[in-house]
């Protein structure tokens, strides 16, 4: 059977996120990611939720889960500052401090659908398995 | 998430004096970051009266017959300037015969987004019950109410008094303000104020105010919105990705084998060159013949 080895795709996660700092963008509702054409922060700040601005992650952590065979990337949870905005997904950057230099991890769409705030604040509680994982086989 | 807060001091007054300014006193507690709201409600028979907005205050306006009953809110986000003063002076061009203000200091307001749904009305009501039609549709689940009324009339038998006011859907109204004024000649008006705490995001239909006895007069209304903060909590979609990998190709043609391969070493000719060695010969000498001692 053919597999990718856990430890070298968490090898390969570290590598990215020493990059730069992890950041959570709230993105437009009408923002449609594109894996291929989309690979750094310039290709998508025009696409950030109007009134947002970035969430610096904090507890990123990288964990090989041998049980369900993959690699998961985790924070902390996360809270916005006070912003008047609607969104219903969020992208992962590694802000290397150049736009067109931070890699864009993820984009992740929200359990709720549209959420929307008017002078609040959005607290997005992450999956208790992560953000995303790197399956291994 | 909280209803807007309606500081508890409302400094308000109505007079007959005819005057080219009004002294709006700030509400006791005023805090910079509080809404802060100055009604003013002017009343002439004889001529067109109006009032400046002062610096920094955005306006509402609402005006009945011919602009000789205006009622004005101004409001903005208080300053430290605006605790330090004190109060707002309001400039009068025309000057005025009957004047009245209040003021109202709101906390816990959307910051950014504290008034964003307002109405101004001018009617007619010829009943003792000012009723208004309206259509404002809140734009978050809690906000606060506020709906006020400048009743006047001709022919008032005492100074016109608020009994209650309404609002559709059905919303408790709490009576904030009530001053007016009646001259000698019968004529008068007041300024009626009330604000309730507005659940939900459904359509406003109507408000009312009940007075103290039937009007005939023009009389101008205000209503707005005052916004709470909308907090949002979500939970993000657990992503993972599914390896991919590319299948070698197969079939029965095609079935792998090792072929197993023998190499033979290299060896490199090694390079020598042979010399003659020298041919040592002994040289003829004449041999010693040693003979032993007697």
């Amino acid at each position: 059977m053919s597999t990718l080895h856990l430890k070298s795709l968490e090898i390969m996660l570290d590598e990215i996120l020493a990059l730069g700092t992890l950041k959570l963008y709230p993105m437009a509702v009408s923002f449609t990611p594109n894996a291929g054409t989309q690979s750094y922060f310039s290709d998508i700040s025009a696409n950030v939720a109007s009134g947002a601005a970035a969430v610096t992650l904090t507890g990123v952590t990288t964990t090989i889960d041998t049980v369900n065979n993959r690699v998961e990337l985790d924070t902390d949870n996360a809270t916005t500052g006070t912003i008047t905005t609607s969104t219903n997904k969020y992208s992962l950057v590694v802000d290397t401090g150049v736009a067109a230099t931070s890699p864009i991890l993820a984009t992740i769409d929200l359990v709720e659908g549209t959420v929307s705030t008017v002078a609040g604040t959005i607290t997005f509680t992450i999956n208790s398995e992560g953000h995303f994982a790197l399956k291994a086989a | 998430m909280a209803f807007p807060q309606v500081r508890a001091s409302i400094p308000s007054e109505f007079t007959e004096t005819d005057r080219s300014s009004i002294v709006c006193t700030h509400p006791t507690g005023l805090t910079a970051g509080d809404l802060l709201l100055i009604f003013v409600g002017l009343i002439n028979f004889g001529f067109d009266v109006s009032a400046s907005t002062p610096s920094g205050f955005s306006e509402i306006a609402s005006n009945a017959g011919g602009s000789r009953r205006l009622l004005y809110l101004w409001y903005k986000v208080a300053t430290a300037g605006d605790v330090s003063a004190g109060s707002t002076t309001i400039t009068l061009p025309s000057g005025s015969d009957k004047s009245g203000y209040a003021t109202m200091a709101i906390t816990g307001a959307a910051s950014g987004s504290e008034l964003t749904l307002f109405e101004q009305d001018v009617i007619t009501p010829s009943s003792d019950t000012l009723t208004v039609t309206t259509a404002i549709t809140p734009i978050v689940p809690e906000s606060l109410a506020i709906s006020a009324f400048l009743p006047v009339d001709l022919s008032l038998s005492a100074v016109l008094t608020a009994s209650s006011f309404s609002l559709t859907p059905s919303t408790t109204m709490i009576e904030r303000v009530d001053v007016g004024v009646r001259d000698g000649s019968s004529d008068g008006g007041s300024l009626m104020i009330a604000t309730g705490e507005y659940s939900g995001t459904s359509q406003i239909t109507s408000r009312a105010v009940t007075v103290s006895e039937s009007i005939n007069g023009e009389s101008a209304t205000i209503f707005v919105l005052v916004n709470a903060p909308v907090n949002a909590t979500a939970t993000n979609a657990f992503f993972e990705n599914d390896s991919e990998f590319f299948s070698p190709l197969t079939g029965s043609t095609q079935t792998p084998s090792n072929d197993f391969r023998e190499i033979s070493p290299q060896f490199f000719a090694a390079s020598a060159k042979a010399s003659r060695g020298t041919n040592w010969q002994t040289e003829s000498k004449p041999s010693t013949n040693w003979e032993n001692e007697i």
